[in-house]
């Protein structure tokens, strides 16, 4: 009874100077410095606050009605420019059956026609372009402001090589996908943009294939560096978790050996502290995790939608046989489906980065 | 239906009349053919401007930007105009007369696209930068 009473005690003292009440503020302040945009969005799939409860009872169904609602909203806008550009494209493809004799007429009619989709097209794709980089933004923007927090809660779980792998390796990341968003994505999109835009008055197909090659290249350069990066991260926290463990080790060891008495006791009650520290840790990580897969979930979602309707188009226009036209679908369809790359590869490595500090680190 | 019937029925008569025309007038089968093609396009006028006006009606109904459908027709009429012209001046054997036209309706359709041509390349400069 005494050895029990004695063992709550030492609990208590510890978790006082542990501070866990320090880093419950430290939750607050993270989910207040949440975007707006997001916090809604957590509240529509049941998540109020950040603690643990609140991550636990995260219900699937909840997620998947998000998700469709989602879509659904995304979905209303994307349908309106699709009947948009259906109209013109049916009215250019009336219009060119009726001029099929005459070759250069029928290129006129195809020409405006392509000239209006492309106007149409325009507008929202330039704005995906600036959501996508936007997004990117506000996930690193995310990843600095959580930093100092998860990496003071791995350090109080007693795994300061594992915080200073993860510390390194999210500033290292957060700096390459700012850098990334503003000298490459952005640029190279632009680019890309105007190109199509620019040379849809041109007869020849080779801006196509010239896309497409660009698009592989762009997949082959992201997956390399995907694979590189989560080996070394990988590779690294194991062997920064077996060090710590010696550590850990060592303190209970020592605590248990040279504490009279009561040592037991004291190495029991620090298993209990580093516990609580580890469940903190893995509720900050997930919550993490779920917040850059809201940031990036409803552009990503929009980009999908963008790509069926516009390979859609595609395939109704080469039915219709508008050429001209059939190549703008295509060529947008490919710019779109290079940002939704990009989008899904910075979301899988921010939350594969998270993820392998919650899984490693007992 | 009716205006088929009357349209075959023109179409009838217009051939029996060139028939006769180029043996003894030929020098009127061109007018001919042209006052056919006028009676022909009265006929289907009111047609076309009732199409014209479901297809606006519809596009209202969808919130689509009328002012590009507009566009369209405009190119759309321009070009079914000159083909029509084309042919005609073809068949009569006015081949550069019909490609002058052709050229004219071309640079009318570019008139009437500048506006776009502008603002998509003003948006590429601008994506550029």
């Amino acid at each position: 009874m005494k050895r029990s009473i004695l063992t709550f005690i030492l609990i208590l003292i510890l978790i006082s100077f542990c501070s866990i009440s320090g880093y419950c503020d430290e939750y607050d302040t993270l989910w207040e410095n949440t975007d707006e945009q997001t916090k809604e969005y957590l509240t529509e799939i049941g998540i109020n606050e950040l603690n643990f409860d609140e991550l636990f009872e995260l219900s699937p169904t909840r997620v998947i009605r998000f998700i469709l609602n989602l879509a659904l909203n995304k979905g209303l806008n994307v349908t309106h420019y699709l009947i948009k550009i259906l109209s013109v494209l049916l009215i250019s493809a009336i219009a060119t059956s009726f001029l099929k004799e005459n070759q250069s007429l029928n290129n006129v009619v195809s020409l405006t026609g392509t000239l209006i989709i492309i106007s149409f097209l325009i507008e929202p794709i330039s704005r995906i372009l600036m959501d996508v980089t936007v997004g990117i933004k506000n996930s690193a923007v995310f990843i600095d402001l959580s930093l100092p927090i998860i990496t003071s809660i791995i350090i109080a779980t007693r795994n300061p090589t594992l915080a200073l792998t993860y510390n390194s390796f999210s500033i290292y990341l957060s700096v390459i996908i700012s850098t990334l968003a503003d000298k490459i994505i952005v640029p190279v999109a632009s680019s890309m943009l105007s190109f199509v835009v620019l040379s849809s008055f041109s007869e020849e197909d080779y801006k196509s294939k010239l896309l497409v090659s660009v698009r592989k290249m762009i997949i082959m350069i992201i997956s390399f560096f995907s694979t590189i990066y989560t080996g070394v991260l990988t590779t690294k926290s194991i062997l920064a978790t077996s060090s710590d463990s010696v550590t850990i080790r060592g303190i209970k060891f020592i605590s248990g050996t040279f504490i009279p008495i009561v040592g037991g006791n004291v190495a029991d009650a620090l298993s209990s502290v580093f516990s609580s520290f580890i469940m903190m840790k893995n509720t900050l990580g997930v919550f993490i995790i779920i917040v850059i897969i809201l940031i990036n979930l409803p552009i990503i979602i929009e980009m999908l939608l963008w790509y069926f309707v516009l390979q859609l188009c595609s395939i109704i226009s080469s039915l219709l046989g508008t050429r001209y036209i059939t190549e703008i679908f295509e060529n947008f369809s490919t710019i779109i489906s290079l940002l939704n790359i990009v989008m899904f590869f910075i979301t899988f490595i921010l939350v594969i980065t998270t993820g392998v500090v919650i899984m490693f680190g007992k | 239906m009716n205006e088929i019937i009357k349209i075959a029925i023109v179409s009838f008569v217009f051939v029996l009349l060139s028939v006769i025309l180029k043996q003894n007038r030929p020098e009127f089968v061109f007018l001919l053919r042209v006052f056919v093609v006028i009676i022909l396009v009265s006929f289907i006028i009111d047609y076309v401007s009732e199409l014209i006006s479901k297809i606006l009606s519809i596009v209202t109904i969808f919130n689509i930007d009328s002012l590009h459908i507009s566009l369209l027709f405009k190119v759309v009429g321009i070009t079914l105009v000159t083909d029509i012209i084309t042919d005609t001046l073809i068949d009569n054997g006015e081949s550069s007369i019909a490609n002058v036209i052709t050229f004219i309706s071309k640079l009318l359709v570019l008139f009437l696209t500048m506006p776009l041509i502008n603002g998509l390349i003003i948006i590429s400069l601008r994506f550029i930068e």
